[in-house]
């Protein structure tokens, strides 16, 4: 390797860290030593050079650590005090599992969506996919997009998340052993959703997964995609999803993602979207399982008059901790973005909320709004809520508001003078607090389900009533 | 049909009703009036069932059920209605939509089946045409920019769906013009019957003139000081409040610290 300005960073970092750090990061290289080794013997040149580098940004970067601007409130222990152990990749791959097998089946299908279902970060199985020429979409495996679409994989994999990378999206890129790929041609108006499920079996301890997407929708296209994150394990263990959206100009996609993990899974996530001009990307992300769970989502408004909305919606409870993290891009004139999230707490659940937006200096005209409210069921849940604006340009609309609020007494009062119920009452005030995601278009992508789950995790046997 | 003795209420160790006595009949109308602050409210909401009031002292029987006991939506299913003086804006959940779940639990409560969507459409036509509302009101959040009016003929509205066998006006009549108290008044006056009884709680004369009273009752300080008829709440009128101090110590009447539910309530959290 050659000498560098980076590397002497890496080595002043390096030298910063404990030895404990340096046990886990030993592990790391070690473990990506032997999967690149194996991936390179399949995979072209170019994506083992990516993973390389994304490597060795990962070693210079370090673990995160509480000194960390963006990870300051976060519980680290859980990431901090050992490795988690990558599977060895598998080369071969089952295709086309006609029943799609029993793990996909529950929980979050729909009908009438195309199915990519991937398990332990590997393609599993494909259900209900017309002939290609159809709608102007394919879907498949890492494997089969590298072959069939060799120019375009090169073009966009690990190419649009690359700015300000965080280390556990370079973790991704080192070790994804699969991805699921998405390519919508130019002007295809895709009727039907597709939904990409990535399960996690969670086996053995400390295990980690992968899920990698990668969404290039062309000129003018539209396409509507569901993303989940499920999985069984009742052991420690981690999801690293990292998804890439090319919004080519005036395409069009909605995407929601659900993240419903087992309860003692760790999930990071990141989301990173580039917009063409006159591009619309809307998003929602929902979080309901795992013990730990953070989204970054990057917008990069990199084309006039293009158009971001941004949704997310957190239901926590026990002891669990939800981070989301936003950075809005806006770098050329006449963009649009909004970003609307929302908590819902229970017992001593802790959630963070941290939304940026940056407009450069060219970006006049923007209209930017960022808003979190949270709802606290509990006296022990708590939240922290950081808007970062940062404006360049002088022509600029930009709001933001946060809020965080116990459910309101006298609308729950007033409900039970008209005789509903306590329970029924206190579900109508939470669904009505929601229901500004609850509406969002892309959510009617989850059906009925969402509405269900919400209903579950306010349900009678764990209500706390207060001040009775 | 309700009937309360000796009740007592405090909030954080503050007395606010200081020995009340009431006996309200099936079919009669009862007026409360008072100065600000006396406890007017807090008697409304007390019947209601809030519980940021503690009783200390006293009962309130209502058809033989002690209601101390029962939960506000069981008594909303007894058949107890407050109508707010200050409406709660619920952003989120749809007039219809809240006005169906009522009328269903209690329908449920008293082994009823549910009323299905076009039946339940039927029934509130015919009540909105009593109370001259919008039909776009349905299909707003509760409350919801509602005009302080408006907000007013929603409550009594809701009334008319509901059909309770006691009804609670808690300043039903502050904040509206005078169509919109006519209005009202004709809405309250409709639903008046044999089986019924309402009480008006009011600081105003002006009400009791579209809604005539059978019975007044002036309260000040926590306690009802003089009861009458029709005629005292005229009389209340023209000679103002400090009349009764006659019969009272002047302390009485003097407007002690602010009611807390003369305020409305903070935006929500």
């Amino acid at each position: 390797m050659k000498e560098s300005p980076r590397q002497d960073d890496m080595r002043g970092r390096a030298s910063l860290v404990t030895a404990s750090d340096n046990e886990i990061l030993a592990t790391y290289r070690r473990h990506h030593h032997e999967t690149a080794s194996i991936l390179a013997k399949v995979e072209p040149l170019w994506l083992t050079q990516r993973r390389k580098q994304a490597m060795e940004s990962f070693l210079c970067r370090g673990l995160p650590g509480p000194r960390d601007e963006s990870w300051r409130q976060s519980d680290l222990r859980d990431l901090r005090s050992a490795a988690f152990i990558p599977h060895s990749p598998h080369l071969e791959r089952t295709t086309n599992d006609p029943d799609g097998s029993s793990p996909f089946k529950a929980g979050w299908a729909q009908n009438g969506h195309a199915r990519l279902n991937f398990l332990d970060g590997v393609f599993h199985s494909a259900l209900g996919f017309h002939a290609e020429s159809d709608d102007g979409v394919w879907a498949g495996s890492l494997a089969d997009a590298l072959r069939l679409y060799p120019q375009r994989m090169e073009a966009y994999l690990g190419k649009i998340a690359h700015a300000d990378p965080d280390a556990f999206l370079a973790l991704n890129t080192a070790f994804f052993a699969d991805a699921a790929v998405v390519l919508i041609e130019k002007n295809a108006r895709v009727d039907r959703p597709l939904h990409v499920t990535f399960h996690t079996t969670g086996s053995t301890h400390r295990s980690l997964d992968t899920a990698r997407l990668l969404v290039v929708a062309d000129a003018g296209s539209a396409f509507s995609l569901l993303e989940t994150h499920t999985g069984e394990g009742r052991e420690l263990g981690m999801s690293l999803a990292a998804a890439e959206f090319h919004l080519g100009e005036s395409s069009h996609v909605d995407h929601l993602r659900i993240q419903d993990e087992a309860q003692d899974q760790v999930h990071l996530g990141t989301i990173h979207a580039h917009l063409e001009t006159g591009a619309e990307y809307r998003g929602t992300a929902v979080s309901l399982g795992a013990t730990f769970h953070r989204l970054e989502t990057h917008a990069d408004l990199a084309g006039p008059g293009a158009n971001v909305s941004l949704g997310g919606l957190y239901l926590a409870d026990g002891s669990r901790f939800v981070d989301h993290l936003t950075t809005v891009d806006h770098g050329e004139p006449e963009g649009k973005s909004e970003q609307v999230y929302q908590g819902i707490l229970k017992d001593s659940s802790r959630a963070v909320f941290t939304g940026r937006i940056r407009v450069r200096q060219d970006a006049q005209k923007t209209d930017a709004v960022q808003s979190n409210a949270n709802l606290l069921l509990s006296p022990d849940a708590s939240v922290h809520s950081r808007p970062q604006l940062e404006i360049l340009a002088d022509d600029v609309k930009c709001t933001h508001g946060a809020t965080i609020g116990a459910l309101d007494d006298d609308a729950l009062f007033y409900a039970r003078t008209r005789g509903i119920p306590f329970d029924i009452a206190r579900m109508m005030l939470v669904r009505a607090f929601a229901s500004r995601l609850l509406e969002r278009p892309e959510m009617a992508l989850a059906g009925e389900s969402l509405e269900e789950r919400i209903g579950d995790f306010l349900s009678p046997k764990d209500r706390v009533k207060e001040g009775k | 049909m309700l009937e309360i003795k000796n009740l007592h209420v405090h909030i954080g160790g503050k007395p606010i009703l200081r020995g009340i006595d009431l006996a309200i009949h099936a079919g009669e109308v009862h007026a409360i009036m008072g100065p600000n602050g006396s406890g007017k409210s807090t008697l409304a909401q007390v019947i209601a069932g809030r519980d940021t009031f503690e009783i200390s002292e006293g009962s309130i029987q209502f058809k033989g059920k002690d209601l101390i006991e029962l939960e506000p939506e069981e008594r909303a299913a007894e058949g107890i209605f407050l109508a707010f003086q200050y409406p709660v804006e619920i952003p989120g959940v749809g007039n219809t939509y809240f006005l169906r779940a009522a009328l269903n639990a209690k329908r449920k409560y008293h082994g009823l089946d549910e009323l299905d969507a076009m039946d339940f459409l039927t029934l509130i036509r015919e009540k909105m045409k009593i109370l001259h509302l919008d039909e776009s009101l349905l299909q707003r959040p509760v409350n919801v920019g509602f005009s302080g009016g408006e907000k007013k003929r929603n409550e009594i509205f809701q009334m008319a769906v509901l059909e309770p066998s006691l009804a609670v006006l808690d300043e039903t009549d502050s904040g509206l013009d005078i169509d919109a108290l006519r209005i009202v008044s004709e809405g309250v006056n409709a639903m008046r019957s044999r089986d019924r009884a309402i009480v008006v709680v009011t600081h105003y004369q002006r009400l009791l003139d579209h809604i005539v009273p059978d019975h007044v009752h002036v309260l000040a300080n926590g306690r009802i000081i003089k009861s009458g008829t029709a005629d005292l709440a005229r009389e209340l009128e023209s000679k103002g409040y400090s009349w009764l101090e006659t019969d009272s110590s002047a302390d009485l009447l003097s407007p002690s610290d602010e009611d807390p539910l003369t305020k409305p309530s903070g935006a929500r959290g």
